[in-house]
């Protein structure tokens, strides 16, 4: 019940900031930090809820299940709702001392952006998810063209006309649903589904599939990544290559799950294209000139890894509990390795590696930030990735060795291109000042590199977690009764 | 009939927005592209709405009558989401255009081909 609150601040700080960014500017960024912070305690009030109630459903205007709007909350979202929550609030702290103009139109875009995030976690309902997607996918238009210099131009309008038409393709989809079904509540429109053998139905999944992962940019989608990766600040090419790729999966797995049914080959699908993220990720990575796309085609090898966990699941279980244990691991370990990168970047106003080598030298604690992000990101012992791809390792060992031989292999690569990545950036030698870090970023930093080895230490504490939210995702018929009853 | 001409005339039109996008190298052109493909979206959940019988259909609208006239009603719902999405589409619109205004004054064409400073 609580968690709704969290949409209703954000849409309300996102339209107030520029009304009361018209007084002061410097407004703009205390609202922000009040707006999420407060976000982020209901959402740590809301979670023993969730543990404990199930699902829980709210009805929009007081029109029960088929008839309104539901909003559903259960573990499975509780879990990308948290993550959520916590990248907003680091974001905005990081965003304090490196955004000196706009901050007005910025903390405003990025208010909403988090708005269409937290609307797709919440809501029940297929036209509302494509309407908060609409949200989410305008305000990051507007973020990557936030420099307004050449790069952000021309990868703004490429991601909007193609995001754009992916996402025509997923109104489609919603449309023949509908004419399927007659309804757009997920839960009711599970149940009629079922009864209905139209050759439409896999046209409509296939076409609402397209839309979601052009957004998650796993792999056949990938070829926009690196450039917005590039040509956006970094904090917004964090805030794209971890939150937004995982609400995108999310909302896929929550389709696939509900309505859907689990039709049997889209399980191998999700394998294939999991693999296919994996390798294409890894090895264009491998061979990249500039820190931030080498990290945007790091995220999607990760990414790779997640949805290779959730199609292994159907064969063997503990898949999904990894699974949603490495979804939980790469949101942080983005985070950490973008936003350490991002203090150098934003302070040399350059991005490719020649010209940042040897900056960050006499920087020791950036590149301890740095170099648990890189080893973590490879899933060296010790660290949070370590845990979950080991478990993705064994789980994929079960049905064909020849995946966990391709995953093992994509390790192998990461640990070859972030090591290549840190050597530069943190020990070539250059006779650059060191950069002073201001205060809230030295928190953030310690934070996240805090979370990425207790996660690898405590890992079972995760496993846990991510255990309780497996079994919310696959049970099915108690979602549809919840909603519905 | 008009049920099937409204899904002819919208499959049309979805075609022809998607290969203005494809084909056209010109951004303005691509965004009226993206614009026909959406009202073709539009017009097919209208006729999704629509149910044919021997009687006229009349707008959906609440009234005191007595009478049972809910049969009458064409169905509210797609026309309540084409309102929303013609509003999402409004705003899509018009951050393309100002984008490319920026685009026009940086790069000194509106051309897609010739921004290739990114390559995939």
């Amino acid at each position: 019940m609580l968690s709704f609150f969290i949409i209703i601040i954000y849409l309300a700080t996102g339209f107030l900031i520029p009304l009361i960014g018209l007084l002061k500017r410097k407004n703009s960024y205390i609202m922000a930090l009040l707006a999420s912070s407060i976000a982020l305690i209901i959402t740590i009030i809301a979670i023993p809820n969730v543990l404990f109630q199930g699902t829980i459903v709210k009805y929009m205007s007081g029109w029960p299940a088929p008839f309104g709007i539901t909003l559903a909350v259960d573990s499975f979202n509780m879990i990308f709702i948290s993550l959520a929550t916590i990248t907003n609030l680091m974001i905005v702290i990081y965003s304090k001392s490196r955004i000196k103009t706009w901050e007005v139109e910025y903390y405003s875009l990025l208010m909403l952006l988090f708005t269409g995030i937290l609307g797709i976690l919440h809501t029940g309902d297929l036209f509302n998810m494509y309407v908060f997607f609409e949200i989410m996918a305008i305000s990051s238009y507007a973020l990557v063209s936030f420099h307004k210099n050449k790069n952000a131009l021309e990868c703004a309008i490429k991601y909007l006309i193609l995001g754009t038409f992916t996402s025509s393709f997923l109104l489609v989809g919603i449309a023949l649903i509908y004419g399927i079904t007659g309804t757009l509540t997920i839960a009711n429109i599970a149940i009629i589904i079922a009864s209905k053998k139209a050759i439409a139905v896999p046209i409509a999944f296939g076409l609402i599939f397209a839309g979601f992962a052009f957004k998650s940019s796993i792999a056949p989608f990938h070829y926009l990544k690196s450039d917005i990766s590039q040509a956006s600040m970094p904090q917004i090419s964090a805030i794209l290559a971890s939150i937004v790729s995982m609400t995108a999966i999310y909302a896929i797995l929550r389709l696939y799950f509900i309505i859907f049914n689990q039709i049997f080959i889209f399980n191998y699908i999700l394998i294939v294209l999991g693999l296919l993220s994996m390798i294409i990720g890894s090895l264009m990575a491998l061979k990249q000139k500039d820190i931030l796309r080498m990290l945007g085609y790091s995220s999607i090898a990760q990414l790779g890894f997640v949805v290779l966990g959730f199609g292994m699941g159907a064969f063997v279980r503990q898949a999904y509990n990894a699974a949603i244990f490495h979804a939980i691991n790469t949101v942080f370990i983005e985070l950490l390795l973008f936003l350490t990168a991002g203090v150098l970047i934003l302070k040399h106003n350059t991005s490719s590696l020649k010209e940042l080598a040897g900056t960050g030298n006499k920087n020791k604690f950036l590149s301890i930030g740095f170099f648990v992000g890189a080893i973590a990101n490879a899933g060296i012992p010790l660290t949070n990735g370590f845990a979950s791809k080991w478990l993705l390792y064994t789980a994929s060992l079960q049905i064909n060795p020849i995946i966990t031989l391709i995953a093992i292999f994509t390790s192998v690569i990461t640990l070859a291109y972030s090591l290549k990545a840190y050597v530069v950036l943190f020990m070539s030698n250059t006779d650059t000042k060191k950069t002073i870090l201001d205060k809230p970023t030295i928190i953030i930093i310690t934070i996240l590199i805090s979370v990425c080895v207790a996660l690898g230490i405590f890992y079972t504490a995760g496993l846990d977690i991510s255990d309780i939210s497996a079994r919310s995702l696959l049970n099915r018929a108690q979602y549809i009764k919840e909603v519905l009853a | 009939m008009i049920k099937m001409i409204s899904y002819t005339i919208s499959f049309i039109l979805m075609t022809l927005g998607i290969y203005t996008v494809l084909a056209k190298e010109n951004l303005i052109k691509k965004i009226i592209g993206l614009t026909i493909f959406t009202n073709g979206i539009h017009l097919f959940l209208i006729a999704l709405g629509y149910f044919q019988t021997t009687q006229t259909k009349i707008a959906p609208i609440l009234t005191t009558l007595n009478t049972p006239i809910a049969e009458t009603f064409a169905n509210p719902l797609p026309q309540a989401l084409v309102l929303t999405s013609i509003v999402i589409d409004l705003s899509i619109t018009a951050l393309a255009a100002a984008l490319i205004i920026q685009i026009h004054k940086k790069f000194k064409t509106v051309s897609a081909k010739k921004l290739n400073r990114l390559k995939g």
